[in-house]
């Protein structure tokens, strides 16, 4: 027995080469011959796995292998492990030397299924299911077909679960997976396989349901149409059963998935033989009129299942959809024009438009995308539902998704046509009652999509309704209504302006206005002195409404953006260039820095969406305007002062409003891409210039934060010219502006917040030196004066931020320092943290989470701070608990296990939150913790 | 009268999750509760070693891991303190001695079909009840050695049986029940046991029966009709409901009734002793009961007058905001006015009846 | 010993396999949360981005009526892919809510539902997760709307029934799917 085990290990490790045809031949006879001996069964296997894998290894040795195997092994009498390498030997011989078994004939077949019967082991079934797949693809097992499929059949479905730490990490997905590929290896299984397939589905618990609908829909195709056609009552019954009274909506979705398919494989090849979509017979035609029954009271809840089955014929053969369309459409429209009641109007109009929305989705990505929609037979009567539907305050919005469905199907709206549904909808938009607020958005949506196809339907009837009314002088102080009514108006049309043509216009007609109200006409100048207030804020709403609109632009990445760089930011720049030049007493509107900062956003949104090359023109002439104080090429419009005058932003003696330009300035440069970055011919020079000017001059926080942008953005793209100023600079900067007692608190205090930007920037470049300067702001926490502001300021490093736009919070070394600035007492600061936390899981996993280690930690401190009697702030209670709530999915269960029975009996207690916003996230994590399990 | 402080800061070792019931040892300075999440635990009391705080010192002394897979609904002493039973919600009822300082389970009846509900020694703890959602009532005889005969299954009432108890003396058994009523069962010596009586009055669920302490002529119920009924045996088999106790704002889940301290037993004539109940308005009301007398000049029949009654202590929200799920009278001599209740937050407290001062 | 008898089911109904009580109910459309018409502009002229500033106000926001029919509107009927709101078995004006206490009245979609008890079971559990323990929660169908009206409200308020019925695996699953929803309070 130690004689074999020892040359069973020798072989192994003798390299193959020296291994020829005569060694492996005496090898393979004597292993073969060890076989039949319990004790040196083990060996003999070894050695015999190691030989099949040799190319010496000949097809006569494949013969006596497999012959031994099958008259010695008896599978029942071993173990896991040898019965593993059994199969891993026949796996190796059917890759080397197939056409050796194939030719075994019978006796390799039955020797074979007589071996694998009764398998228990996972890792084993994989290879045997594996090898059951080749064989019932290749081999000719007419004569095996019933004993194949009880030595598969027997496994399905699968309800192994791995074992905990099962070391071969063996899914029960992957038996799945690999069983179903033999299920549907072979057309031949077809008539033994239904009748099992229609017990587990309907006998079986949930996962078993979806197992088999899973293993049906892989099968049936392969089974053939012939099958599938005798099978399909039997086969629709127990589908109809799921979809109509489904368990859950996987279940549902997967029977739906299954129908689909089993109508497919009718119909498929029958397709080309039908003349006519009438002469569909069958279950298509059965289903369809059953479903189309059921359609008869559109308000009861089978109508939505059944309309679900109509929807999935669509994508089933061309000749189905256009059958299907053909009974089910007229059947609704009718329905519609002649209802017993009038509240069957509204489901109604939802179950065509979930209809044709279906038939819309059925050519999409295929060869049918040129063709004609399936619904355009129809489409006159649909049209004039919908139109109708319209009208009527109670099925409006259904209509309205109805046409939505009907504009975005190809070809099937003339222009025309898409002119009639925008004149319907303006009609409602004029008729502006309170109801008009209950549509607004879906009316929104159908007038963009319209504007992305013909946009000037949108363009000459919608948007010159709507801008009408606004008025050219803002609503006067008591007229809140008038103030309302605009701002509605704005808040539509940055929703409606998207698409460019729209846009183009809205910038036009916008800009013009905002002209006219910071610059008004001298007999308008009298009442705009008297009380500046609400023509200023009128003109915030016209930007913020700009800077809307630009801001769903920005996010579908648009790139008609780029252009307003020439179109809108010069005229923006000359507005509030111009107004700063003004005199100093005149009552200028736009100088209130709120227009000031959502201008800037503005500029910000628009420098951000310029290419590179583009951008590097445009930031020669920004460093004009910012070190020169020359903005004629940056700014342009009606008024002259910005083109014919310099300012010095950065000079003691210039105005405050000049000042406030910075703002702006800021908003471009830090928008500006690395390659297109200021040209500056001292940067540190300017670096130490700006924290100057931030301490000494600048008036206001507007100014002195935009200064701080600027700092930040230069150190992050150019960290690495910057070694001097960070490694000498900084520490002068610590000590005579921070810890520096004799400096007025204000000024510390700001001198802390250029710290800030100095540290966020170096943390996204992940400078080493960002965990450095983030360590000495707890040096100053004992400082009576600025500890606060430091302790403050720990929470806003790893904060996100628009400047520096980069994710940076994932930085994992910053962890345990940002847990102790939970503790802190400052609430502002835990939230900030707590925000920084939450940004961070976003993407983690339980598999892979960075946050892990710390779960037990960061589980204490959140349920620290969601107390109320404890934390004055409602923000760091929502906070916290959105981040307990997260915490579930984002740590494994064993690491929280312990700690689950006191997060649910805190949460309890939190459910008590005299803030309603409170409780509603305390009921959304504890509803979490109560679904977290093992 | 007046509630001292619960005994609860000394013993802040509640449950994790609702404390169902609790129960005395009859023999022993020890008291047994038991919860939801599965556990009974087990607490001793001693007079306090502490001169500032005189009175008397809880303590845990183990949390037995039931192993029954659910609910712990019930505990009970057998009369000489050595055996413990539990009934669970996983219908079985477990039979608990202490072997070499372990509680250990020495036996498992089971047998009903459903949540077992309640279980009751009988006065000479030779006979163990026991009922069931399953509308049964089981009685089991008492062998050596952890043994148990299954003497006779009684399907008397229509719903879930909810509690049952036996006389303090004879051989009656009592059980209250889903479907409102209480049914009183004797043994026919020459056949199985039955149903000799149905009492009806209340108008939901009966949750828990006391019986009067001493001879007992008496038995109370509560009901989720939140009152407490006290029945009058007016002949060796015929019990009349005599008095209804309000009081209570929601379900009455639990009452017990045990004799008075002996200075107030003395002083009170025909005193039937103390009557405390509690529910899910998380009140506990306590209450004196004495035999009515009878006016001298009129012909009546003291059988017809209700016992004379009145409120001596309330203990408003005895578990915070939490139902009171029982309450429990101790049995022992001298420690008659304490009294323990387990509720909805998990707790055992155990509250002192002292005079108003 | 035989066990004696036969026994209804936990919590349950007499229900055969498949069974469906009410096979086809009316599905009505849903509120949209009445978004409340904005008063951004009522105290001030400006526009501004987020409401925040009242926020830290020390007024307390009792629980109420809305509140709780929030909570319970997204529960999904367990014969149906509906929620109990596009069934109109709950609705916001069934629900009271006192200072410590809650009463919550549900309408079966017909009077012989068995799944009546199932759904006050779900209403019942959504509740004890979701409210302060101060709150007593009595939970019954609408007088006159099913017809084994007082077997029902009895089982649901009877609180050991509960417990136990909650310590049933298979019961709790069902209850469970039946909230897996639930957060979405109204909004589709």
């Amino acid at each position: 027995m130690l004689g074999v085990e020892l040359l069973s290990l020798v072989v192994s490790l003798t390299p193959a080469e020296k291994l020829n045809r005569q060694i492996v031949r005496v090898l393979t006879s004597f292993f073969c011959g060890k076989l039949d001996d319990m004790a040196t069964i083990k060996p003999a296997l070894n050695g015999l796995a190691t030989l099949t894998l040799l190319q010496s290894f000949s097809p006569v040795e494949a013969v006596v292998t497999i012959e031994a195997i099958f008259r010695h092994i008896k599978m029942k009498s071993i173990v896991q492990d040898q019965r593993f390498k059994v199969f891993s030997i026949i796996d190796s011989v059917m890759a080397f030397h197939r056409d050796v078994l194939k030719n075994m004939g019978k006796q390799f077949l039955d020797g074979y299924i007589n071996l694998a019967e009764g398998e228990k082991d996972p890792r084993n079934l994989i290879v045997a299911f594996a090898i059951a797949r080749v064989i019932l693809i290749e081999f000719d097992i007419s004569g095996h077909v019933e004993s194949m499929f009880n030595i598969l059949f027997c496994y399905f479905p699968i309800t192994f679960r791995p074992p905990p730490n099962d070391r071969y990490g063996i899914s029960t997905d992957d038996l799945r997976m690999a069983l179903r590929n033999c299920l549907n290896a072979t057309p031949a299984f077809g008539p033994l396989a239904i009748p099992v397939f229609l017990e587990k589905v309907s006998a079986g618990s949930r996962v078993t349901k979806k197992d088999t609908l899973q293993t049906m829909a892989v099968c049936l195709p392969v089974y053939g149409s012939a099958l599938a056609r005798v099978s399909a009552r039997k086969l629709w019954n127990a589908l109809k059963l799921e979809i109509f009274q489904p368990v859950d909506p996987e279940t549902e979705q997967e029977a739906l998935k299954t129908t689909q398919i089993l109508v497919k494989t009718i119909y498929m090849d029958e397709e080309e033989a039908l003349e006519h979509d009438e002469d569909i017979q069958g279950l298509a035609r059965d289903a369809c009129e059953e479903c189309v029954h059921i359609l008869k009271e559109p308000e009861k809840t089978q109508a939505k299942p059944a309309i679900k089955i109509l929807c999935t014929f669509m994508t089933t053969t061309p000749s189905v959809a256009r059958y299907t369309i053909s009974q089910a459409v007229p059947h609704l429209v009718r329905l519609f024009l002649t209802p017993d009641e009038a509240s069957t109007r509204e489901p109604t109009l939802l179950l065509l438009s979930d209809l044709i929305a279906a038939a819309r989705d059925s050519t999409k990505k295929s060869s049918l995308e040129d063709a004609d929609p399936p619904l355009l037979p129809y489409k006159d009567e649909v049209l004039g539902v919908f139109i109708v539907g319209l009208k009527l305050i109670t099925t409006r919005n259904a209509a309205l998704s109805g046409l939505k469905v009907m504009a975005t199907t190809k070809r099937l709206l003339s222009d025309e046509e898409l002119g009639f549904i925008v004149h319907n909808v303006n009609e409602i938009i004029q008729a502006d009652g309170e109801e008009l607020y209950e549509s607004i958005e879906a009316i929104l949506e159908v007038l963009t999509i319209i504007s992305d196809i013909a946009p000037r339907h949108v363009v000459e009837q919608t948007l010159p309704l709507l801008s009408s009314s606004l008025p050219d002088t803002a609503p006067a102080r008591d007229d809140a209504t008038g103030r309302e009514k605009c701002w509605q108006t704005l808040t539509t049309l940055s929703k409606l302006c998207i698409q460019t043509e729209l846009f183009e216009q809205l910038v036009i007609r916008l800009t013009t206005k905002l002209d006219l109200l910071c610059f008004p006409s001298s007999e308008q100048m009298l009442s705009v002195s008297a009380d500046p207030e609400p023509t200023a804020a009128y003109a915030h709403m016209i930007l913020k409404a700009l800077a809307q609109a630009l801001s769903t632009k920005v996010k579908g990445k648009h790139p008609d953006i780029a252009k307003y760089l020439d179109r809108l930011v010069p005229i923006i720049f000359n507005v509030f260039v111009s107004s700063a030049f003004l005199s100093e007493e005149q009552m200028i509107v736009a100088k209130e820095p709120r227009l000031v900062q959502v201008a800037a956003e503005i500029i910000n949104f628009v420098v951000q969406s310029v290419p590179s090359e583009k951008q590097r023109f445009y930031s020669v002439e920004l460093s004009k305007a910012i070190i020169d104080g020359n903005v004629s090429t940056i700014a342009e419009g009606f008024q002259k002062a910005a083109k014919s005058e310099r300012f010095s932003i950065f000079d003691a003696s210039t105005t405050s409003a000049k000042r406030n330009i910075l703002a702006l300035l800021s908003a471009a440069v830090i928008s500006l891409h690395k390659e297109a970055r200021l040209s500056l011919r001292d940067v540190s020079g300017f670096l130490e210039m700006l924290l100057r000017w931030v301490l000494d001059i600048a008036d206001n926080d507007i100014q002195k934060l935009a200064a701080l942008h600027i700092v930040s953005s230069i150190l992050n793209r150019q960290v690495e010219d910057l070694s001097v100023f960070l490694n000498t600079k900084l520490d002068v900067y610590w000590n005579t502006e921070i810890v520096n007692d004799a400096s007025p608190l204000p000024r510390r205090r700001w001198a802390i917040k250029t710290w800030i930007w100095i540290t966020k920037a170096l943390l996204v470049r992940k400078h080493p030196l960002a965990m450095k300067l983030t360590e000495q702001l707890y040096d100053a926490f004992d400082d009576e004066a600025i500890g606060w502001d430091a302790a403050k300021a720990i929470g806003q490093i790893p904060s996100p931020d628009t400047v520096l736009t980069k994710a940076n919070h994932a930085e994992v070394k910053l962890i345990p320092l940002l847990l102790r600035g939970l503790d802190l007492p400052d609430a502002e600061i835990r939230s900030n943290i707590i925000d920084t936390f939450l940004a961070a899981a976003e993407g983690e996993t339980p598999e892979k989470s960075l946050v892990a280690e710390h779960g037990v930690t960061l589980v204490n401190a959140m349920l620290k701070n969601c107390v109320s009697n404890d934390v004055s702030s409602t923000q760091v209670r929502i906070s916290a608990l959105r981040y307990l709530a997260v915490l579930p999915s984002i740590v494994r269960y064993d690491i929280l296990h312990p700690h689950k029975a006191t997060v649910l009996r805190e949460l309890a207690k939190v459910l008590d939150d005299p803030k309603r916003a409170v409780r509603k996230q305390a009921v959304d994590a504890r509803t979490n913790w109560f679904k977290y399990k093992g | 009268m007046d509630v001292d402080l619960p005994y609860k800061p000394q013993w802040n070792t509640g449950h994790e999750d609702r404390a169902w019931h609790v129960a005395w040892n009859p023999a022993k300075p020890l008291l047994a509760s038991c919860s939801a999440d599965k556990t009974v635990r087990l607490y001793s009391y001693a007079s306090s070693s502490n001169e500032a705080t005189p009175g008397l010192e809880f303590q845990l002394i183990t949390s037995i891991p039931t192993g029954h897979a659910k609910t712990v609904r019930s505990v009970a002493w057998a009369p000489a303190g050595q055996t413990l039973a539990t009934a669970s919600f996983d219908s079985n009822i477990g039979i608990w001695e202490k072997e070499a300082d372990e509680w250990e389970c020495i036996s498992t009846l089971e047998g009903h079909e459903t949540e077992c509900k309640c279980i009751a020694y009988s006065a000479s703890g030779t006979l163990l009840a026991s009922c069931s959602r399953d509308k049964t009532v089981w009685i089991w005889e008492v062998h050596p050695d952890g043994d148990f005969e299954t003497i006779s299954v009684l399907m008397e009432h229509t719903q879930d049986v909810k509690f049952v108890s036996w006389h303090p003396i004879e051989e009656i058994l009592a059980s209250a029940s889903y479907d409102d009523t209480i049914k009183l069962y004797i043994e026919d010596p020459s056949d199985d046991w039955y149903c000799f009586s149905t009492l009806s009055g209340h108008t939901s669920t009966v949750w828990s029966l006391a019986w009067s302490p001493g001879t007992s002529s008496y038995l109370a119920s509560s009901s989720d009709d939140k009152t407490v009924r006290v029945w009058r045996r007016v002949a060796e088999h015929k019990w009349e409901c005599v008095l209804v106790l309000g009081g209570h704002d929601r379900s009455v889940y639990s009452v017990s009734w045990n004799k008075a301290p002996k200075s107030v037993r003395k002083s009170t004539p025909g005193c039937l002793g103390w009557l405390a109940s509690a529910g899910g308005d998380g009140k506990v009301l306590i209450w004196e009961l004495s035999e009515p007398i009878l006016e001298d000049n009129t012909s009546g029949n003291v059988s017809l007058l209700p016992p004379r009654h009145k409120l001596i202590a309330s203990i408003p929200s005895a578990h915070g905001v939490h139902d009171v799920n029982s309450v429990v009278w101790c049995p022992r001599e001298g420690y008659e006015d304490l009294l323990a209740t387990t509720g909805d937050d998990g707790y055992t407290r155990v509250w002192k009846i002292v005079p108003t001062t | 010993m035989s066990a004696p008898g036969h026994f209804i089911a936990l919590f349950h109904s007499s229900q055969m396999p498949g069974e469906i009580f009410n096979p086809n109910p009316v599905v009505f459309s849903t509120s949209k949360s009445a978004a409340r018409q904005s008063d951004l502009l009522a105290h001030s002229l400006w526009v501004t981005d987020s409401s925040q500033s009242e926020d830290e106000a020390d007024d307390v926001e009792p629980i109420d009526q809305d509140e709780i029919y929030d909570l319970i509107r997204s529960i999904y009927d367990p014969e149906h892919p509906n929620t109990l709101e596009e069934l109109r078995v709950v609705s916001a004006p069934q629900v009271t809510v006192g200072p410590n206490s809650v009463k919550v009245e549900f309408t079966p979609t017909v009077p012989h539902c068995g799944m009546s008890t199932l759904i006050g079971l779900c209403i019942r559990v959504r509740l004890l997760r979701s409210l302060p323990e101060r709150f007593k929660v009595d939970i019954f169908v609408k007088p006159g709307s099913h017809q084994s009206e007082n077997a029902v409200n009895k089982q649901l308020n009877d609180k050991e029934r509960v417990a136990a019925a909650l310590e049933n695996p298979v019961l709790l699953d069902t209850v469970e799917q039946c909230l897996s929803n639930v957060g979405a309070r109204g909004i589709v």
